[in-house]
């Protein structure tokens, strides 16, 4: 099991290696790139948007039950948006577009692979790696961070929407009690989750695709094999980045 | 665009009422339920776990950040974090992995079965699809998605215990009497509403995708993707209904 694990992490370095290698020697497709962009990007964005609200909507509803008690529903936008950006909102909307953007972006690559569209390109004396491949893990990182970074703006509209709806508090106390948690390092915690989820669901979904063998049934497995892949390493990055963060604002205070 | 989506609801009905009806019918066999329960439960057990422990821990980190900012003592935290992992984090979190996990293997091998005219094939035998095919993979779903977020609960909830006393001065003894001053039964209650109402969608809404697929190896692909999607959004909006709901009283 543990050397399994070792194993699979190796072949991602590889993979990132030979990657980036190619990437460098050959000249980058933007053609294919901005293609690329808009079929995972712009398309997801209605998904993307409809799991930021009801996220920021939940919390609301969960963070107000609990504030209840104690009579501190005035602070209730200010928790709730911080709880919310820097922790279940970056992983939530994550699990959402691991499922969307890594699952069609590693089915297309089996596809080419089972249908031997690589080697054909390669005969052609291109680079599939450059050609194919890059533009794409460029695209899912890039969309991933800018769609994660739209679902948490979009969030604490939600849970302005549902504190409102609970009777928490008015839109106004909602807004005014965001600065006195949400600062800067919050801020900054939830940039840095989304970039770090981002770059990992671009390689996953790219690595795993690249390695599908086996027909239609072994697309399959990839698609199935990415979505595990993307959430163990999303909560492990998440854990990592949490832990890290606070030592770093214990030591600074 | 109407008359597909009549057409789909009325398909989604029909899922939904063989399965709570299957157990009584002469189809059931208490084999194929297993046999999905090892697919759906078994094979997911350790990914869930490890993802359901990790929150929980993430959470107490987090909780304890805000409640010293707000309160300037974390003595709460234990019972916070343990409430917001019971009533959201551990039912909505499996279920999502659920679905992406089975959710896109459902939709695929029904699109796939499909497309090769094997749906065709059995009705003509007169084989009753959505009662032999459909109906078991709904029931272990529901069945799965409550067992593993009990069973994920009670070990993030070890998980959490651990973090604490190692990253921020918690007793055992004080660990737990501030987690069990909050939690009550009716909260067990809520996670065991959540996770049957998810693990009764993610099933029947796979199942509906694939069964509505396009022809083509592409329409198998969409099926399965689309299918993620779906599940995830309702799943998402029936939280938000649920927790409304449950805040009302």
């Amino acid at each position: 099991m543990f050397k399994r694990l070792l194993e699979l992490l190796g072949n991602h370095f590889y993979f990132l290696g030979d990657l980036l290698r190619a990437a460098r020697r050959y000249r980058f497709e933007w053609e294919e790139f901005l293609t690329q962009l808009s079929h995972v990007g712009v398309r997801s964005l209605p998904t993307t948007c409809t799991a930021g609200l009801f996220t920021g909507a939940i919390m609301a509803v969960q963070f107000h039950m609990q504030l209840k008690d104690f009579g501190a529903e005035a602070v209730l936008g200010g928790l709730n948006t911080s709880g919310t950006l820097r922790e279940v909102g970056p992983v939530l909307i994550a699990f959402m577009l691991a499922g969307k953007v890594g699952a069609y972006t590693s089915a297309e690559l089996g596809t080419m692979r089972v249908t031997d569209q690589f080697t054909a390109v390669e005969c052609l004396g291109i680079n599939p790696l450059s050609y194919l491949v890059f533009p794409r893990f460029l695209a899912v990182s890039i969309s991933s961070v800018v769609l994660l970074i739209f679902g948490l703006v979009i969030s604490i509209f939600g849970g302005m929407i549902a504190a409102a709806f609970v009777g928490g508090s008015n839109p106004q106390q909602f807004l005014s009690a965001i600065p006195r948690f949400a600062t800067l390092s919050g801020v900054l915690l939830a940039l840095t989750k989304s970039v770090i989820f981002g770059a990992l669901m671009a390689q996953i979904c790219c690595a795993n695709g690249w390695w599908t063998t086996g027909g239609s049934v072994g697309v399959g497995k990839a698609v199935r094999r990415t979505a595990t892949q993307s959430m163990v390493a999303i909560v492990i990055a998440d854990f990592s980045i949490s832990w890290i963060f606070n030592g770093l604002q214990r030591y600074f205070e | 665009m109407n008359f597909e989506m009549l057409a789909s609801l009325k398909l989604l009905a029909e899922i939904l009422s063989k399965s709570v009806r299957w157990p009584g019918s002469k189809s059931f066999s208490i084999n194929q339920l297993m046999d999905e329960l090892f697919d759906i439960a078994y094979q997911s057990l350790q990914i869930v776990t490890i993802c359901v422990t990790f929150m929980g821990i993430i959470i107490v980190l987090e909780y304890s950040f805000h409640m010293r900012l707000v309160l300037n003592d974390d003595g709460l935290v234990p019972g916070f974090a343990m409430i917001l992992l019971v009533r959201e984090l551990a039912p909505i979190v499996t279920a999502l992995l659920l679905t992406s996990k089975n959710g896109a293997s459902i939709s695929a091998e029904l699109a796939s079965m499909k497309n090769t005219e094997q749906i065709d094939a059995y009705r003509l035998l007169g084989v009753d699809i959505i009662e032999s095919f459909v109906a078991p993979k709904v029931l272990a779903g529901t069945l799965a998605t409550w067992g593993l977020a009990l069973l994920s609960l009670a070990i993030a909830m070890l998980g959490s215990l651990f973090a604490a006393v190692t990253f921020l001065n918690f007793t055992v003894g004080t660990y737990t009497q501030s987690m069990t001053a909050f939690i009550e039964v009716s909260d067990l209650g809520l996670l065991s509403i959540k996770s049957i109402v998810f693990g009764i969608t993610f099933p029947a809404v796979s199942a509906l995708k694939g069964l509505s697929a396009e022809f083509g190896a592409e329409g198998v692909g969409k099926a399965a993707t689309d299918a993620v999607v779906a599940c995830s959004i309702i799943i998402i909006i029936e939280d938000f209904i649920v927790t409304y709901f449950y805040s009302m009283f």
